[in-house]
């Protein structure tokens, strides 16, 4: 039975991996090939931000003789990476998949049941671990010998996917515990994530500092280390093939692993099936305002964004990340104006941060998931009476509604605190709203080519539908486009010339995306 | 009220209603029956102006679904048969949603979610979120939204499955009490006792051809429903 299960978990893993659940057809090679490619291309850009880590402390590292601390930090990195990437995957695949009663009412055990949920973690941890060992043996000077080769396997792939499957499966299980008790189960989700994000983050920002820290320090890093042996196991492991204690890692690994295990399976039927022991909270009636049915579908999709915390977290982040921005830029912003320093950076200084607001922009991600969260109630917005065009449109406003205002408040603070004028200003002012705007159109455009209304939970429609990957990727690829043109044309044009192109540009696709909508779009929803 | 008049509704290669053609009048309870897949959804989705057709016409009190959908649909009211509802959405979020779709009255509309949900004992329910409802009390709410803006005509797709004896009583009786006020209802059931007891006029549908319809009386004559059922079933196989 357990591999029944197995083979039912990887199937689903892989038909979202090539986008084949979002259609009852059989997918066809090129749209394979194409899905594939996106999934590879997320994970080469993950990959490309920790390689620049990696070449930098490489050489350093290994002219310190410190083989083992870089090695210890790739892991510490693989583990980060694993957790933030797992930990919700693990609350909502343990308990809180739409099947856990239907596999519950089958002649199946439920460690099974368990197992081939964690067999899914563990497998989806292994993909995470790709884009930080790749780098990291990329730009690793030094040799490593065969048993260094099979420390690293054994150390990435078996011993660190293991921990995190203990961790992400208990972690998952206090934050599904906790939010079932609450009464705003979004806004428990939402700071936990928060949180977790925060966390790696500030990890990230102080990566250079802690780093200059640690080669400075390292004679007696060794010594202080001890208390997280295994770390330093792990770096000696590769770098020095030293296996044993590794081995003994590896079978403390899957002890804890059992432990865990034994655990959860003891409390899985009563947390999978638990209803939520909030209090109640009675009706008190009361008379409600009246709003026109155009208002009432932007409510609703408001609702909708506060009511789903993997909507929330992952299509509006942006916007969060947005004020965040212009809340520092007023806070330190002017440590930025003595940035002279730097010859070539300074006169372009304006016109890097509209396109960092403009790549702000195109983070936010509202429409592109927003049809295939309709799920099996897209009969009820299609059998009331409004116009599949409203429909479509309270998805593009509320968009709008969220984006524009964060980034116009951003613009001002850059305004205030960078002393934008002339023309610069106005990119400033239009530029933002624009890319916005392109990445709403876009979203709802991709959303209609490629719905996805077989999940099993709102992660999977959040995260893995083919068109989230889609815009993000063309709105990041349209906010790099400017530097681009610079770098190449820069000695015959000027940033702003660039700047207004982009714009007009924008404007062109907006337009073309907005007829598309309103008349092919709206049939196309029809037919869903 | 609703005039359907030779529908055809393929998917693919396979006709799933072929060449359907029935007349409901105001005041009548037509009940809708038929084997599974036999093209019951796919026809009351039809009618709800959820799903296009091909071929044939529909008519809602003499507009056209397919030429003035919204006209429409602000005269009925449509519960599939499985309530899936907006489970992020409070119950009593959902129906002001419902009432400002419908732009029922804020005071008219308290009134009438009064009076429902205490009828159907889920007023203490409502400010819970609907992910926390039964599939009973999620059926309940789908018959108060149902209600809410007192639509001429009903669409329902297994409107009794889920609910508990009471309820289906009461929402028996507002069947009735909505056709006396000059509504009528459209409903598919695979519970012949009961469409036997409730209905005026009854069709009987197989892989998506009609194969009987009329009143009761015309379509069962003296035997009971259930038989004259099985009969057409095995005459038409």
């Amino acid at each position: 039975m357990l591999k029944v299960l197995l083979k039912n978990r990887l199937e689903a893993l892989l038909s979202v991996l090539t986008g084949a659940s979002r259609t009852k057809k059989a997918q066809s090679k090129g749209k394979l090939i194409g899905f594939a490619a996106l999934m590879i291309l997320s994970l080469v850009s993950i990959g490309t931000l920790f390689s620049r880590i990696f070449e930098v402390i490489g050489p350093a590292f290994h002219w310190a003789g410190l083989g083992w601390l870089y090695f210890a930090l790739a892991a510490v990195i693989t583990f980060g990476l694993m957790l933030v990437g797992n930990v919700f995957v693990a609350k909502s695949q343990l308990y809180e998949a739409k099947d856990n009663d239907l596999l519950l009412s089958m002649p199946i055990k439920p460690i099974h049941i368990l197992l081939s949920r964690l067999f899914l973690l563990l497998v989806l941890a292994e993909v995470l671990a790709l884009p930080v060992v790749i780098p990291a043996m990329l730009y690793w000077p030094g040799s490593v010998g065969v048993p260094g080769w099979v420390a690293l396997i054994l150390s990435f792939f078996v011993i660190l996917p293991l921990l995190n499957l203990v961790v992400s499966s208990l972690l998952g299980w206090l934050i599904h515990l906790a939010s079932a008790r609450a009464r705003n189960k979004s806004l428990i989700t939402l700071v936990i994530s928060l949180a977790f994000l925060g966390g790696y983050m500030y990890f990230s920002f102080r990566m250079n500092s802690m780093l200059t820290s640690l080669v400075e320090n390292h004679e007696g890093l060794e010594k202080s280390l001890g208390a997280v042996a295994p770390l330093v196991w792990i770096g000696k492991a590769v770098t020095q093939g030293e296996l044993l204690p590794l081995l003994l890692l590896l079978a403390a690994s899957l002890a804890l692993g059992v432990l865990a295990l034994l655990l959860l399976s003891r409390t899985f039927i009563r947390t999978a099936t638990a209803r939520g022991t909030g209090a109640k909270k009675r009706y008190v009636e009361r008379t409600a305002r009246a709003h026109s049915p155009r208002a009432a579908l932007l409510i609703q999709e408001l609702r909708r964004l506060w009511g789903l915390p993997a909507y929330l977290l992952n299509g509006g982040l942006g916007v969060f990340f947005v004020v965040l921005a212009a809340v520092a830029l007023l806070v330190k912003g002017k440590a930025l104006t003595g940035m002279p320093e730097w010859p070539y950076i300074a006169p372009l200084l304006q016109s890097i941060f509209v396109v960092a607001a403009c790549f702000m922009a195109v983070t936010i991600i509202l429409t592109a998931p927003s049809i295939s969260l309709e799920g099996k109630s897209l009969w009820l917005p299609k059998s009331l009476p409004v116009s599949s065009w409203d429909i479509l449109q309270a998805k593009l406003r509320l968009h709008l509604l969220l984006a524009v205002p964060a980034l116009l408040l951003c613009s001002t603070v850059m305004a205030l605190v960078l002393g934008y004028k002339g023309l610069t200003l106005v990119l400033l002012f239009a530029l933002p709203p624009a890319y916005a705007l392109f990445s709403a159109l876009l979203g709802l455009f991709e959303n209609l080519r490629h719905p996805n209304f077989n999940w099993v939970n709102e992660t999977q429609a959040v995260k893995s539908g083919a068109s989230v990957m889609i815009t993000m990727f063309v709105g990041m690829g349209m906010s790099a486009l400017p530097v681009l043109v610079y770098a190449l044309l820069g000695d015959y044009i000027s940033m702003e010339a660039v700047g207004f192109g982009m714009l007009g540009l924008l404007l062109v696709l907006c337009a073309l995306l907005y007829l598309w909508l309103r008349k092919k779009g709206t049939r196309i929803f029809d037919a869903l | 009220m609703l005039t359907i008049e030779h529908l055809t509704k393929s998917y693919g290669d396979k006709k799933a209603v072929d060449n359907l053609s029935l007349h409901i009048a105001p005041g009548e309870i037509y009940g809708f029956i038929g084997h599974n897949g036999a093209g019951k959804t796919t026809t009351l989705k039809a009618c709800a102006g959820i799903l296009p057709f091909e071929e044939g016409q529909i008519r809602i009190g003499g507009l056209d679904i397919q030429a003035d959908p919204l006209a429409c649909k602000q005269q009925m009211a449509y519960i599939p048969d499985n309530p899936d509802l907006y489970e992020f959405m409070t119950g009593i979020r959902f129906l002001n949603f419902i009432g400002d779709v419908f732009r029922v009255e804020p005071t008219v509309r308290r009134e009438r979610i009064h009076t429902y949900a205490e009828m159907l004992g889920i007023e203490g329910d409502l400010a819970q979120p609907i992910s926390a409802f039964s599939h009973g009390m999620k059926q309940k709410l789908a018959l108060i939204a149902a209600w809410i803006h007192e639509p001429k005509l009903i669409l329902m797709d297994e409107p009794f499955v889920g609910l508990d004896p009471k309820a289906a009583h009461l929402l028996k009786e507002l069947m009735h009490e909505h056709c006396r006020k000059g509504g009528a209802i459209f409903f598919s059931t695979h519970v012949l006792d009961v469409a036997e007891k409730l209905c005026d006029k009854v069709a009987i549908i197989k892989e998506g051809r009609l194969v009987a319809s009329g009143s009761m009386q015309e379509v069962k004559g003296n035997a009971s429903l259930e038989d004259v059922f099985l009969e057409l079933e095995d005459d038409h196989a």
